[in-house]
């Protein structure tokens, strides 16, 4: 295993005697100076010598993975790392199990999730070369274990919202044209917590890159889905915003108007609001059908509506009220 | 069915609800024990503490040896907006340790001897422009710098973090803005930038670090600024961006969340809270007949300093992102960013929540360092001669809107000086407005 260390100092090792550690360069007005823990300037310094030497050979790898330990963000290690992967044909099944402790210790992380993507996309093109029939099935499989992964991430760490993960997820997604399979898994998240904005984000993604340019079908579909979202939870303001993304002005859109059962909808959260205060997205895309409908004073009591209840965006609403005559 | 406001409980509202009750105790606390005037920065501690952690660092701090630089700007830029950046005694300093992260073949690393990378690069540029000397300007050597920025362009318009790095938004920002400090802003550093921006800009209106993901506080900073800088904000749809941003200062807690239904966090009072002056610039960018408000307050100056005084302040020094949290160097520059942000409006009236020693100096949306040291930036390297690169002369400035913003802000500032009367140095809404946070 390249990511097994010892205990012993690098100046201890019979391996390591034919090199000079070489010492950082602060110079003499050093800022921001960490009191390095023990054994990091050591280790450090065997990295710097080994770049120096542009080595890439099995201790040097074994040398990065000790980098990495001390310091997991140090991405010239990482990026060290990948050359010697690169120049040792290293096995990279052994290199993905070295990355599965990182991506769930450090989540936010982006060397660690940048490294796991190239790993990803090599593994694969390996197959592609040698696997002849069956590649295309191993190479499935991978990509299938990759999401699993990504899932256990999230998991393990009681974060659905991790965006590095989720940036990677939709990497394996793109680069394994994997997007048809996705929704469900989409709504199985939604259906655990449905103010998940990230799964939201999700899913228009996968609709848009699966059902593109959008079928009135489809539209009907996701609208309604927000729909039921909304009566599930008015007060979401994911739900609201996945409505807007296909109602109004631009690209696969209709207007606001178009879907009658929207305004009803508006008028029955705006009811069942009123005992207990407001919904402010009701009341805004109550504002955005009567604009579209062209009813300008109806938008322009709504907006005033707006700035009276929700104060903090109260210069805002008396903007887009300002706009209503003039545009 | 029948429309439930609420519906069931989630993850979502569990760490909401918790978030809100932390915040609004401290409100309560405050309010219960302060005359509002009372309501104060403290200063004292922040300054001792940031001078500490600019010397030296515990072991803890081992995991963020590849962002030296970041520290040395997250420092020095929360001591210049307290007024406390002692230039004499620190830049000399600054410009020594900066020049020894850059890199033979252009750029800035981590650290010594790391390899080159656009965001420390940004952080090393932006220290030493707020060192602001010209010793500290000379530290760069722009003509491998500008073949870093070129290397690190990708071929979807974005740009690379480093050699066989990642791409996204952040490249963008750090590439653009430290081309643009350094006058070496060109039509082809810029080539496919607008375009790749514009992808990013989400359904939801605010900007993804790539293509495909969700609307972010920082991300959305990152491309408006760098579009804004080049005078290329017309790429973006603006409306749907201001009408994203808008939703994400807290009802209750007066500071920005950086996505929807996420928690509230200090740092996003910067990356959120610029937003809406690089807005109401985008907009005039773009021109038309619409008319634009006198100023860029689409949001609540008020209650994001309310929460950033009350919450956020950590009582051995420092800022935080929440209470519950510890303070950190990167969350204090970002929350008094945010707060400097909200303190002035477009003319250069001010809005300052407590005691009115709570002013900070102002700061320069595009850069983020002190508008009087980006002007004095500016000066020394429009005073040089054009860079020479391969036997040809670089045709690369500022970029128009940089320039434009910050002439608007200095004419209006001496507009101020000449009129200047003791209450229009206070502001005209200075003084404690806590209906707000209701």
């Amino acid at each position: 295993m390249y990511g097994i260390s010892e205990d012993r100092p690098y100046s201890k090792r019979e391996e390591w005697k034919d090199v000079t550690p070489v010492p950082q360069k602060d110079g003499p007005h050093p800022l921001a100076v960490i009191k390095y823990p023990p054994g990091f300037e050591e280790v450090h310094g065997y990295f710097r010598a080994i770049q120096q030497r542009n080595e890439t050979s099995l201790r040097a790898l074994s040398l990065t993975a000790d980098v990495i330990e001390n310091n997991s963000a140090n991405y010239t290690a990482w990026y060290y790392r990948r050359r010697c992967l690169k120049e040792l044909d290293s096995d990279l099944d052994e290199e993905r199990v070295f990355t599965n402790k990182w991506a769930t210790d450090c989540p936010k992380n982006y060397q660690v999730w940048y490294h796991r993507r190239w790993l990803i996309s090599e593994i694969a093109e390996r197959k592609r070369k040698e696997a002849g029939a069956e590649a295309d099935k191993h190479i499935q499989l991978l990509a299938r274990q990759e999401l699993e992964y990504h899932l256990d991430c999230m998991q393990v760490n009681s974060d659905y919202k991790n965006y590095n993960g989720w940036s990677h997820r939709q990497f394996i997604l793109q680069h394994f044209n994997l997007w048809h399979e996705e929704l469900p898994f989409v709504e199985r998240l939604l259906s655990e917590d449905i103010r998940n904005n990230s799964a939201w984000n999700h899913r228009y993604t996968v609709v848009r890159n699966q059902s593109w340019p959008l079928s009135d079908e489809i539209r009907k579909r996701e609208i309604k889905f927000a729909m039921d979202a909304i009566r599930a939870c008015a007060n979401n303001e994911c739900a609201w915003n996945y409505l807007s993304a296909f109602l109004g002005e631009g690209n696969c859109k209709v207007p606001w108007t178009a879907e009658p059962e929207v305004e009803v909808l508006c008028r029955e959260v705006i009811d069942v609001a009123a005992q207990h205060g407001t919904c402010r997205m009701a009341l805004q895309a109550m504002a955005s059908i009567n604009e579209a409908k062209g009813d300008v004073q109806a938008a322009a009591a709504l907006y005033s509506q707006l700035e009276e209840v929700d104060r903090i965006r109260a210069k805002y609403w008396a903007w887009r009220a300002s706009l209503l005559g003039a545009v | 069915m029948a429309v439930q406001l609420e519906g069931e409980a989630t993850l979502t509202s569990e760490d909401q609800h918790s978030t809100e009750d932390a915040v609004l105790a401290l409100f309560k606390h405050a309010f219960l024990n302060n005359a509002a005037q009372d309501i104060s920065l403290q200063r004292e501690l922040h300054r001792a503490w940031l001078k500490k952690g600019l010397v030296s660092l515990p072991p803890n701090f081992a995991g963020l040896d590849a962002s030296r630089p970041w520290f040395v700007f997250w420092i020095t830029h929360a001591l210049e907006l307290l007024g406390d950046y002692d230039e004499p005694h620190w830049s000399y300093q600054v410009a020594g340790f900066i020049a020894h992260c850059q890199d033979p073949t252009g750029g800035f690393a981590g650290g010594p001897q790391q390899l080159p990378h656009l965001a420390p690069t940004y952080a090393a540029v932006s220290a030493l422009v707020v060192a602001g000397t010209e010793a500290a300007y000379k530290v760069v050597d722009r003509k491998a710098m500008y073949g870093f920025l070129m290397r690190m362009k990708s071929p979807d318009g974005g740009f690379k973090m480093h050699d066989e790095g990642e791409t996204d938004m952040r490249g963008c920002y750090c590439a653009i803005a430290t081309a643009s400090m350094l006058h070496m802003l060109s039509d082809e550093l810029l080539e496919g930038v607008p375009e790749y921006i514009s992808r990013c800009q989400t359904w939801e209106g605010g900007i993804a670090g790539e293509e495909g993901l969700e609307a972010h506080g920082g991300y959305s900073y990152c491309g408006l600024a760098a579009l804004c800088i080049a005078g290329k904000a017309d790429a973006l749809d603006l409306h749907s961006f201001l009408k994203w941003a808008v939703h994400k200062q807290m009802s209750h807690e007066g500071g920005f969340q950086g996505r929807a239904n996420k928690l509230v966090d200090s740092c996003y009072s910067f990356w959120q809270g610029a937003i809406f002056p690089l807005l109401h610039e985008a907009f005039r960018q773009k021109g038309g007949s619409m008319p634009l408000p006198d100023d860029h307050c689409w949001f609540s100056p008020q209650p994001l300093q309310m929460y950033l005084l009350l919450a956020c302040q950590h009582p051995n020094g420092g800022l935080r992102d929440k209470p519950g949290k510890s303070a950190d160097f990167y969350h204090t520059c970002y929350a008094l960013s945010g707060m400097a942000v909200s303190q002035y409006d477009v003319q250069g009236n001010t809005s300052i929540v407590g005691d009115i020693h709570n002013l900070l100096e102002r700061t320069d949306i595009y850069y983020n360092v002190l508008v009087e040291k980006a002007e004095r930036r500016s000066a020394y390297f429009n005073s040089l001669p054009p860079l020479e690169i391969d036997g040809r002369s670089l045709q690369g400035g500022e970029g128009p809107g940089a320039v434009a913003w910050r002439k608007r802000v200095l004419a209006s500032r001496r507009v101020q000086e000449v009129d200047a009367s003791p209450s229009s140095a206070i502001g005209r809404k200075g003084g404690y407005a806590g209906g707000d946070v209701e």
